[in-house]
């Protein structure tokens, strides 16, 4: 062969592989954006969404112009049913849950400015934990082009010319594309239309590895990293110039700013991992944090609080003190681990939060200003009830707390 | 590209070396259009002295040395000013300000290539003197910006070849596949291999302990990371050029198969080992002035090479590192010469040999990456499996083997913080592909692609894989040249963009 025959065999064969590409990743769509093709055994199934969710969810709350939108971490993505008839009603239609496994406040502050930027977003749900507020937590801008307020028109043409190449030119995508094709299995089908994830597939795993087991790991990564990576197990809410309740306030301030409805929750997680909270000396600070949350939302928004509500689901309630099957295949029926709540439980919380005519009145409770100090005595009364009758429990939690904490004491992350 | 072929064709190379130059300059003040104040200003004045030594119309070798004293303080106050401040701080307990001055892309090379083309026209190797090729000659885009450290006497004449042999479509083909070999390497292999390298090596310097495991995969990941980011740019670098009808000079050639470490600096970094040779080495005296004065040269060279690298003396303790390597290196040769005659021994000790040369380089190459002495000696006690040997909960048969080993082996979940399963196969791969497969050079070896290989490839010919031009190797590369731009998605720096 010639040179120059070789020269343009090269560049042709490349511009084909290219188109192909491209196409492919547009058709395939494996991130569910586009939606120009969804067949049956084709590409229905997005096998491959889940460890790519940062990158689709801006995507896809700029092109599907949500009314609804539920932003938060694992335990929105995994508890709240989009499909509510309560909140349905209450927020208008479509929904969409735009959650991310470890999602920290940053994160969840930046899709909310993208959602209200790009879209008419009019009532937001938002999932607020102990983890988020952390200043030795890492923390960081969400890691794929988002919209913002102050965005030039040049600014807005590179973000979606960078987000347009992500998703139709990058290995990731084009590796999910084939896993997508070769993946069609209704076993791989994780992630509902509407961005929750498979109540199904998610119970199936759990069953499978059995409640117990799943507990424990969920315990000891929370207590090891989750709450705090220091070796001390250090917790503050301010380090240098890193203010965690400041991101709290931007979230306010763009709520308010735009009349969105905005509902902040805390979660009900399990007895268990509020023992260890306990355990680990953190208790002080999961109360400090609500008490922070209530005075942040009195300063932005002052008397009036139409428009924004904070709910607090945490406590020793019945749902909370639901018994651990020991055994694998045996299912619960309020969560799936220490910290994550079943769809069930969430809907409760939905109806709770949106009044609807059956919600459980006992369950959650709105906080104020007015009402905050009874509300943290009431759950530490509770935690005194719990632990008198569940000794043996408690001190197993609190054993397994301390050798956690030990061994990250060695091991850990030295946070200077 | 495309404007240099069409203007070398209707106007001749002069014309299309001017454009070439122009575009060049443009590339460079892309980054920062001020720096370009500087690179013109350093051509001006370098240019305009090595006329003036050559003509030897003052003082030739005072002005020389001005000339390089010059570019030397040029290069101390935008490289070193900041380093100095500080360690005056350390070592007197001062507190003054650092400065924070940006690093001009790529000054670490031009101003090596400049001084070499002072001392060049001192002693008269350079036969023909013009503003535009000098100019060409220090901006020439594929090694402007990270090597190889070219001689004017050497890129000059490349470039008036081609009057007499002219562009060709072998240009193109070889250029192109060459370039696409390299880009591969850079933005597929390297910016995979490293992902556990910033994570590692980040902990470190947070004071977190790192286990054995852990800092063998973060060290050879790094080791394997550099290998290929500066091979890939090497390559890329000889494949643009090449694109232009010009070669450079090898600059890369597989180090990670050296038998010593003599052999590994005449494999790694080839010109700047040269530069280093000929305007140091040499000037500080050599080897003419007996063995010890030979080691002290070999040794304060090697230093000084380390600073190059970096404003840190993390660097400097790396230089001073393969100082004494190149020292222990010599002196073992001159212990050992009289057995060259025992073919045995040489069997014996040559996968040994290997082995050694292997171990140093990776392991000195933690001072390289560390961002301090501190940290870089967290992670040779790491290394050292001081900080513990962890294997993760439920690796029984692993454990069972490394304890008959007598290895201190624990279970622990921290054993996988930062290098898992994935992380190892990619290292058996990219360990594979280094030691076993050929390179560039020995690829491409029929088609002659850079000046000063003749000797490495004589001794390391090529064996199986051999570049043709056919339909199999055009899929090949066009194949390379779809995934590396499918990666270019990810964010990645080529590491030696850091001098």
């Amino acid at each position: 062969m010639q040179y120059r025959s070789y020269f343009i065999a090269v560049l042709f064969a490349l511009a084909v592989l290219v188109a192909g590409v491209v196409l492919t990743n547009w058709l395939v769509d494996p991130l569910d954006i586009y939606r120009v093709v969804r067949k049956d055994h084709v590409n229905r199934v997005k096998s491959a969404y889940i460890p790519y969710a940062r990158l689709a969810k801006p995507s896809q709350i700029e092109r599907g112009h949500y009314q609804r939108l539920a932003i938060g971490s694992s335990r929105m993505l995994m508890g709240i049913p989009v499909a509510n008839a309560a909140w349905a009603a209450a927020g208008g239609e479509p929904g969409f849950n735009a959650s991310i496994q470890g999602a920290d406040l940053r994160q969840i502050r930046d899709l909310f400015e993208h959602a209200v930027v790009t879209g008419n977003v009019k009532s937001v749900l938002i999932d607020v934990d102990l983890f988020m507020f952390n200043a030795w937590v890492p923390s960081g801008e969400y890691p794929y082009p988002v919209a913002t307020f102050s965005e030039t028109e040049q600014e807005r043409f590179v973000r979606e010319r960078d987000t347009a190449l992500s998703l139709l030119f990058s290995p990731g995508i084009t590796l999910a594309s084939i896993q997508t094709l070769r993946r069609q299995d209704e076993k791989y089908d994780k992630v509902m239309i509407d961005g929750t994830t498979n109540p199904e597939h998610e119970m199936q795993h759990v069953l499978e590895d059995g409640y117990e087991v799943r507990f424990r790991q969920f315990e000891d990564r929370m207590v090891r990293t989750g709450w705090s990576p220091c070796s001390d197990n250090r917790y503050v809410f301010i380090k240098g110039n890193v203010d965690k309740m400041q991101v709290f306030r931007d979230i306010l301030q763009i709520a308010k700013q735009h009349n969105v409805d905005v509902k902040f929750f805390i979660s009900p997680v399990h007895v268990r991992l509020l023992e260890m909270i306990h355990a680990a000396d953190l208790w002080d600070d999961y109360e400090l944090m609500k008490r922070k949350l209530v005075a942040e939302i009195a300063g932005v928004y002052g008397a009036d609080t139409q428009g924004v509500e904070l709910w607090d689901f945490s406590g020793y309630h019945h749902y909370a003190q639901e018994a651990v099957p020991q055994q694998p295949n045996v299912a619960m029926q309020w969560y799936l681990d220490s910290s994550h709540f079943s769809q069930a439980l969430g809907h409760k919380m939905l109806e709770r939060m949106f009044a609807a005519p059956d919600a459980e009145l006992s369950f959650g409770v709105q906080l104020r200003p007015d009402n905050i100090d009874a509300v943290l005595q009431m759950e530490r009364e509770q935690q005194v009830e719990w632990q008198a009758g569940n000794a043996e429990l408690s001190r197993d939690l609190h054993k397994r707390t301390a050798a956690i904490l030990k061994d990250k004491k060695i091991n850990g992350t030295v946070c200077k | 590209m495309l404007g240099y072929w069409l203007i070398h064709r209707w106007r001749g190379l002069e014309t299309a070396m001017v454009w070439l130059t122009l575009c060049s300059l443009f590339y460079y003040g892309w980054w920062n259009p001020i720096y370009l104040i500087l690179i013109c200003s350093l051509m001006l004045v370098n240019y305009g002295a090595g006329l003036l030594i050559y003509q030897r119309r003052f003082a030739p070798k005072l002005l020389m040395i001005a000339g390089v004293t010059f570019n030397l303080s040029v290069l101390g106050y935008f490289k070193y000013m900041d380093f100095f401040i500080a360690t005056t701080n350390d070592v007197a307990g001062t507190h003054f300000n650092l400065m924070h001055i940006v690093l001009p892309l790529g000054i670490s090379f031009f101003t090596f290539q400049k001084i070499a083309f002072l001392v060049d026209s001192y002693h008269r190797k350079i036969e023909h003197y013009s503003f535009v090729h000098y100019c060409l000659f220090v901006t020439f885009f594929p090694q402007l910006i990270a090597g190889p450290i070219v001689h004017y006497r050497e890129l000059m004449p490349e470039f008036l070849r081609i009057r007499q042999n002219g562009l060709t479509a072998r240009h193109l083909a070889v250029g192109l596949s060459i370039f696409a070999i390299g880009l591969f390497k850079k933005s597929v292999i390297a910016d995979n291999v490293s992902a556990p390298v910033g994570p590692v090596f980040n902990a470190m310097a947070q004071g977190v302990h790192i286990s054995f495991f852990e800092a063998w995969g973060g060290l050879l990941a790094y080791t394997a990371q550099l290998y290929f980011d500066f091979s890939g740019y090497s390559d890329m670098a000889i494949g643009l050029a090449m694109l232009f009808g010009v070669r450079l000079p090898l600059n890369f050639f597989s180090p990670y198969k050296s038998r010593n470490i003599l052999d590994f600096w005449q494999r790694w970094h080839i010109t700047l080992s040269r530069f280093l040779r000929e305007y140091l080495y040499f000037a500080l005296g050599g080897n003419r002035k007996g063995q010890f004065a030979r080691y002290r040269n070999l040794f304060l060279t090697m230093l000084i090479g380390g600073l190059w690298h970096g404003a840190a003396w993390n660097f400097v303790f790396w230089g001073g590192l393969h100082g004494a390597f190149l020292v222990v290196c010599h002196g073992w040769t001159a212990l050992v010469g009289g057995y060259k005659n025992c073919p045995r021994f040489g069997q014996f000790m040559k996968p040994v040999a290997y082995a050694i040369t292997f171990f140093c380089i990776a392991v000195s190459m933690t001072f390289f990456r560390a961002d301090s002495m501190p940290s870089a000696m967290l992670m040779i006690k790491g290394l050292c499996g001081l900080h513990g040997v962890y294997i993760f909960d439920g690796e029984n048969t692993f454990h069972h083997w490394l304890t008959l080993l007598g290895l201190p082996v624990e279970f622990s979940p921290y054993a996988i913080r930062y290098v898992d399963k994935d992380v190892l196969n990619n290292l058996i791969m990219v360990y594979i592909i280094i030691w076993f497969m050929p390179n560039n050079a020995q690829i491409f070896a029929a088609e002659h692609p850079a000046i000063s290989q003749g000797e490495l490839l004589r001794a390391n010919p090529a064996r199986r894989i051999k570049w043709q031009a056919n339909w199999r190797w055009a899929v090949c590369i066009a194949l390379m040249l779809l995934v590396s731009l499918l990666n270019l998605n990810n964010v990645s720096e080529f590491l030696y963009f850091r001098f």
